[in-house]
């Protein structure tokens, strides 16, 4: 069952777009969203569009890859295409029967559609670009001057390293487990799901277990280390926000302010 | 030793959500737009039910950002807070009802206590869904009745197979108790 499961969407990578500090890229990303939500224009739609463009290029990651998350939208989005083209009343274009297509349902359906695509387009090139355990540094960065209100960014941070680390090793353990008892004899396959959920028990019990003896001497190799949350921690790699992202943070500022308010 | 609880606690937490996520993996069956079917709640509902409520609404929480992180459904803002970390932290309240009793277990208030953790999170699907298509859909289209179906269709049998696996766990007092592991 479990077989070629690529966890996240993180392609490694030495493009400019992979070496920008994480920060930069989740404060373009918030940037890029809002921006596609300010503009009300084929011309904004363009300007999101041209940003977008140039970042895949810069990337240098496969087309296929970019487009693979438009797949699942796919219905969506002729859904909606044809709904807003059919159903806005309006300056009638053409009529076939009873359907008549509107001046405002065509440049609203249009919008909406590009508007869908951008917007997967945009959060799909950071996840592509930036390993989950680069994205949880700039989250945890970013979210450091909320520890003076008390906030405990680094304990969660430090939890989702933590679980994003061992997501791979307890696959591999629920597929080890899942062996082990198929050649007891287990059926994991058959039935409906609600026989199939009861067959997963035998896995789940040592897969809890094992879960959670290793939870606790993760604790002490932690402990016995020194671990004292926090405060004047170092880390092994540093995020560092040189001039380049600066000016990359800089530009696209500018272009998104000058584009909310003239497009 | 108080804070050696804290640590182990700590730690528990990101190892369920790391065990949430790998059983994300083992659908039972795939939704056309997202959602699936898959015992992705059992471990967090066994955190709330181990170390406390408050760790199963970190865990949930943890859980839906990670989810969000590595296959990301992003439509609208709110409707992205509602689809991933509002939605799973709900799952944690099942810390508060359900009861690992020490000789009897009270199988009726443990289920119903999950029914009602599982109509909070699918209130939160429902409420993103009514966002997304209020977004791009045109007016007149019954968005409420299509969310809400959608919606049941994933979450219900998610529901039932969550149920049937937590009620057969709650004999086995190792998994829920913190103490008895090693």
């Amino acid at each position: 069952m479990i077989k070629n499961i690529t966890i996240g969407q993180y392609i490694p990578g030495e493009s400019v777009i992979h070496r920008l500090d994480p920060r930069t890229k989740i404060l373009i990303t918030v940037l890029f969203i809002s921006l596609l939500f300010l503009v009300n224009s084929f011309f904004g739609y363009g300007l999101a569009a041209a940003i977008i463009f140039t970042a895949v290029l810069l990337s240098k990651i496969p087309v296929k890859f970019i487009l693979r998350g438009i797949r699942p939208l796919l219905v969506i989005i002729i859904l909606t295409l044809s709904l807003h083209f059919f159903m806005t009343e309006g300056r009638v274009i053409f009529k076939i029967g009873f359907l008549k297509v509107t001046y405002e349902g065509l440049t609203r359906g249009l919008m909406m559609g590009l508007r869908l695509i951008l917007l997967v387009l945009g959060t799909s090139i950071l996840t592509l670009t930036t390993s989950p355990i680069l994205l949880t540094d700039g989250i945890e960065s970013l979210m450091t001057p909320l520890k003076k209100l008390g906030f405990p960014a680094h304990e969660l941070a430090m939890m989702m390293t933590i679980a994003l680390r061992f997501i791979p090793t307890l696959l591999e353990e629920t597929d080890k487990i899942m062996k082990a008892q198929m050649a007891r004899g287990a059926d994991f396959e058959s039935g409906n799901i609600f026989q199939r959920a009861k067959s997963l028990v035998p896995i789940l019990i040592p897969l809890f277990v094992n879960a959670f003896r290793r939870a606790d001497d993760l604790a002490i190799a932690m402990e016995a280390r020194g671990y004292r949350g926090g405060e004047g921690r170092t880390k092994f790699r540093v995020l560092k926000f040189t001039y380049y992202d600066f000016l990359v943070l800089i530009i696209i500022t500018a272009l998104v302010i000058v584009g909310s308010i003239y497009l | 030793m108080k804070n050696r609880i804290r640590l182990t606690t700590l730690v528990e937490i990101a190892i369920s959500v790391a065990l949430a996520v790998a059983l994300s993996y083992l659908k039972f069956f795939r939704m056309p737009q997202g959602g699936s079917v898959s015992l992705q709640m059992v471990p967090i509902v066994v955190l709330a039910v181990r170390c406390g409520t408050i760790p199963g609404l970190i865990g949930g929480l943890l859980f839906g950002i990670i989810r969000m992180m590595l296959s990301p459904d992003f439509y609208y803002p709110l409707q992205a807070l509602l689809d991933y970390p509002i939605a799973f932290t709900t799952i944690g309240l099942a810390g508060i009802w359900v009861r690992y009793g020490k000789d009897k277990i009270d199988y009726l208030r443990n289920g119903l206590a999950l029914v009602f953790v599982f109509g909070l999170r699918f209130i939160s699907h429902v409420i993103a869904g009514k966002l997304f298509f209020g977004q791009y859909a045109p007016e007149g289209m019954n968005e409420w009745w299509y969310a809400i179906t959608y919606n049941a269709a994933h979450l219900v049998p998610e529901l039932v197979v969550t149920l049937i696996v937590i009620m057969i766990l709650m004999t086995r007092r190792e998994i829920f108790e913190q103490k008895l592991i090693r």
